[in-house]
């Protein structure tokens, strides 16, 4: 059986967006044969009760594997010294830190299985001028992760393209 | 040890997995990878990039039928030449929900590393925790997580045998900028 969706919208429309505040973008890279101690160290992380508010990650044939981890920003230091100390020697050059960092995610319907949505989001910010620290699409989600600067005009930028729901 | 009790793991696949990296001017390189594949109408079921640091690296996934498309699309773009890397059969691995815990995602980075899984990318959303994987190795990656993750009882990793894409129908008189 096919089923044919066809959408029909001016601007896309989501669910709603939702905004954090007061954040820190941590990254660092990890060989793929790190990845096993890097994986119990963050375990051990989380037995502190730090959390997180975003992951990702990229690798590539020729390069480590490159992390980002959004944190709280009180929870900053912890999570770069932990880091360090995880990745070993030559790893307080490689984890470093951005903030303070903002979080703007939002999904809507069908996201994962339309295209074009990543482009419109990615499209209304760098049209703007707005730089971005990161982007996670999965599922029907879309995670924007800024500098807390940006985020008033990233906001606006984003309403032109997509459609907030009314309160 | 004791395990963490999670709802489920699904695996989705085939795709290809297409990475950017070292662009001078990275956010833009992402942007008009994404304005080209959308123009093309080609979904990207999943995307993590960071930006604007000397690190900068995005990866995506297409479907893996459109691979060659993709790869001609990108390497004709003279903006693009040189950046783009295609590793052609990827699969993905969600585990859900995460509940935003580094518990989880530690144990999740140690299972498959300690299995000598490549971990091609990987991201969080609302609920699940996704990791790009070789394809042929979604059933092992699986078994590996499932030393450290309980999934309920009778519930195996589930693999979904549909694939949803939007169509191409257009109709003549749709607003100008419908997506």
């Amino acid at each position: 059986m096919e089923t044919i969706a066809v959408y029909w919208e001016d601007r896309i429309k989501t669910y709603g967006f939702s905004e954090v505040t007061g954040l820190a973008l941590v990254q660092w890279s990890a060989s793929p044969e790190a990845l096993s101690g890097l994986g119990s160290g963050i375990r051990d992380m989380g037995e502190s009760d730090m959390g997180m508010l975003l992951v990702l990650g990229q690798g590539l044939a020729s390069r480590p594997t490159e992390f980002g981890l959004l944190v709280k920003q009180r929870c900053e230091d912890q999570t770069i010294r932990r880091l360090r100390n995880i990745l070993g020697e030559g790893a307080s050059e490689n984890v470093s830190s951005r903030s303070p960092a903002g979080l703007i995610h939002f999904y809507g319907p069908h996201f994962g299985d339309r295209y074009g949505i990543a482009d419109a989001a990615l499209r209304a910010l760098t049209d703007c001028g707005v730089p971005i620290l990161a982007i996670s699409c999965s599922a029907s989600s879309i995670y924007l992760a800024l500098s807390e600067a940006w985020m008033g005009k990233a906001r606006e930028a984003l309403s032109k393209a997509f459609l907030r729901p009314e309160r | 040890m004791e395990k963490i009790r999670i709802e489920g793991i699904k695996l989705i696949g085939e795709f290809a997995l297409v990475n950017l990296a070292n662009h001078p001017r990275h956010q833009y390189a992402l942007s008009r990878t994404c304005s080209i594949l959308a123009l093309n109408r080609i979904n990207l079921p999943f995307i993590s990039a960071i930006c604007g640091s000397g690190r900068s690296q995005a990866s995506c996934c297409v479907g893996v039928e459109e691979q060659a498309r993709v790869k001609a699309l990108l390497e004709e773009d003279p903006e693009l030449t040189g950046y783009v890397e295609i590793v052609p059969s990827v699969g993905l691995l969600s585990v859900f929900p995460h509940q935003s815990s580094l518990r989880i995602l530690g144990l999740s980075l140690h299972a498959l590393g300690k299995a000598g899984l490549t971990v091609h990318g990987l991201t969080s959303s609302l609920a699940p925790l996704t990791f790009v994987l070789d394809h042929a190795v979604l059933d092992e990656a699986a078994a590996a997580l499932e030393v450290f993750l309980e999934l309920p009882p009778n519930q195996r990793p589930i693999r979904t045998h549909f694939h949803v894409t939007q169509s191409p129908i257009r109709r003549k008189e749709e607003p100008p900028n419908n997506r």
